[in-house]
């Protein structure tokens, strides 16, 4: 379209701007000194130190991959429906939509 | 032989989806349904009439008899449950509107952008799903709380002299709600916003329509679809969420899908809270009815 407004820039900036603010907050806070959130105590990477030698975390970090790897190339062979534009597909999706929606959260 | 094999294959394939709904939708459905016809009571599972699966067919059919909706009963009878399917709709409904104020813009603005960066656009708008849903719930808890990030921000330049409440109040789930949802909204919206032909706007301008009449009488009708698509995108899960009113909600909010927890967990009424469920899809399949139909009716127009 070539006609990028101020107005379209100014939403863009503050829509991610919305999106990323509490990530980056984690980012930032991870290399805090102290175990609050909410108090800058200097920057350290302890938090770092501690992870890497905890090994209850690496292993669960393991078996997510695990998990991530072998559902995905699952629903990649499932949700390659060959009549997308079928009624009965559009009843798969949304029906696939429920449990994407509470997996989500874990 | 080949054909043979490819017709058998292309069958298998068709069969997939039918079978993962019955699988994964249809059959869970019935189970909960017939939970919620049954009793509570102190065993494991905790309801009954519980079938015996080597008791024959006559005493299935003798335990059948203890079905009953008393449950469904106690729903109206308890006004507890009507006020928390009201209020989660209405907090749902609020949530949607402020969803698509914020996600309209943006997903306009995606598709003004020039060419080169969109897809850039888009992959930062999925991005955020990469990082856990939780972690980004809790990350608000900090923004949000009185001796929080935006409170003491706003302090420092003297906006407020107080810290607002806003954590654990209505607010907070709303901010919650747009916060998770808004890449539902913005991506469907985004997809009918780009598809659509510019020389239509441009055309209404040289016809004498101002800025605001083309886009209102030509741009926004034309991205209704996913204006559609997107509100119900986020507004049927937003009835039932349960994380987001948890976390950051406070005691006054009722939300069903609190409810039916506290229901499940903490009373260990598995009955009640299957009932609650049963509700609740149905509350929530008219509306995917009508996308259904609203969808079917736009792929048509479009041929």
């Amino acid at each position: 379209m070539g006609t990028w407004s101020r107005f379209n820039i100014a939403s863009i900036v503050l829509g991610f701007g919305f999106l990323y603010l509490p990530i980056v907050l984690l980012v930032i806070f991870s290399f805090n000194e102290s175990k609050l959130v909410t108090v800058w105590a200097g920057f350290s990477t302890k938090w770092y130190t501690q992870l890497w030698h905890n090994q209850a975390l690496l292993d669960a970090a393991w078996v997510t991959i695990r998990v991530a790897l072998i559902s995905a190339t699952c629903a990649t062979v499932l949700g390659r429906s060959p009549h997308w534009r079928s009624f009965a597909s559009r009843v798969f999706v949304v029906a696939c939509c429920f449990p994407a929606w509470s997996m989500r959260r874990s | 032989m080949t054909r043979v094999a490819s017709a058998l294959f292309s069958r298998l394939v068709i069969i997939i989806p039918y079978a993962w709904l019955l699988f994964f939708f249809l059959i869970p459905f019935f189970i909960v349904f017939r939970i919620s016809l049954s009793q509570t009571a102190v065993a494991m599972p905790p309801y009954t009439p519980v079938f015996d699966l080597f008791g024959g067919l006559s005493g299935i059919l003798e335990k059948a008899r203890e079905f009953s909706f008393d449950n469904y009963v106690w729903l109206t009878e308890d006004v507890l449950y009507f006020n928390a399917y009201v209020s989660s709709v209405i907090i749902a409904a609020v949530s949607t509107v402020l969803t698509l104020l914020i996600a309209y813009p943006v997903a306009y603005g995606m598709a003004k952008a020039p060419k080169t960066i969109r897809p850039t656009l888009l992959m930062l708008v999925i991005l955020p799903f990469w990082t856990s849903f939780l972690i980004r719930v809790y990350a608000w808890i900090a923004i949000l709380k009185p001796e929080g990030l935006l409170n003491q921000f706003l302090m420092s330049i003297n906006v407020i002299d107080q810290p607002l409440i806003i954590l654990n109040t209505n607010w907070a789930i709303y901010i919650g709600i747009v916060y998770s949802y808004l890449p539902f909204m913005v991506l469907p919206i985004y997809s009918s916003l780009e598809k659509m032909d510019h020389t239509l706007t441009e055309a209404a301008l040289d016809l004498g329509c101002t800025p605001f009449t083309a886009f209102w009488r030509v741009t926004f009708p034309l991205s209704l679809a996913g204006v559609v698509a997107g509100c119900l995108l986020v507004f049927i899960p937003a009835v039932g969420e349960f994380v987001i009113p948890d976390l950051l909600g406070g005691s006054e909010t009722l939300m069903i899908g609190k409810t039916l927890w506290n229901e499940f967990n903490a009373n260990r009424d598995w009955p009640v809270s299957s009932a609650v469920a049963t509700i609740l899809l149905l509350i929530l399949v008219l509306p995917i009815v009508y996308f259904q139909n609203a969808q079917a009716k736009a792929d048509s127009e479009g041929k």
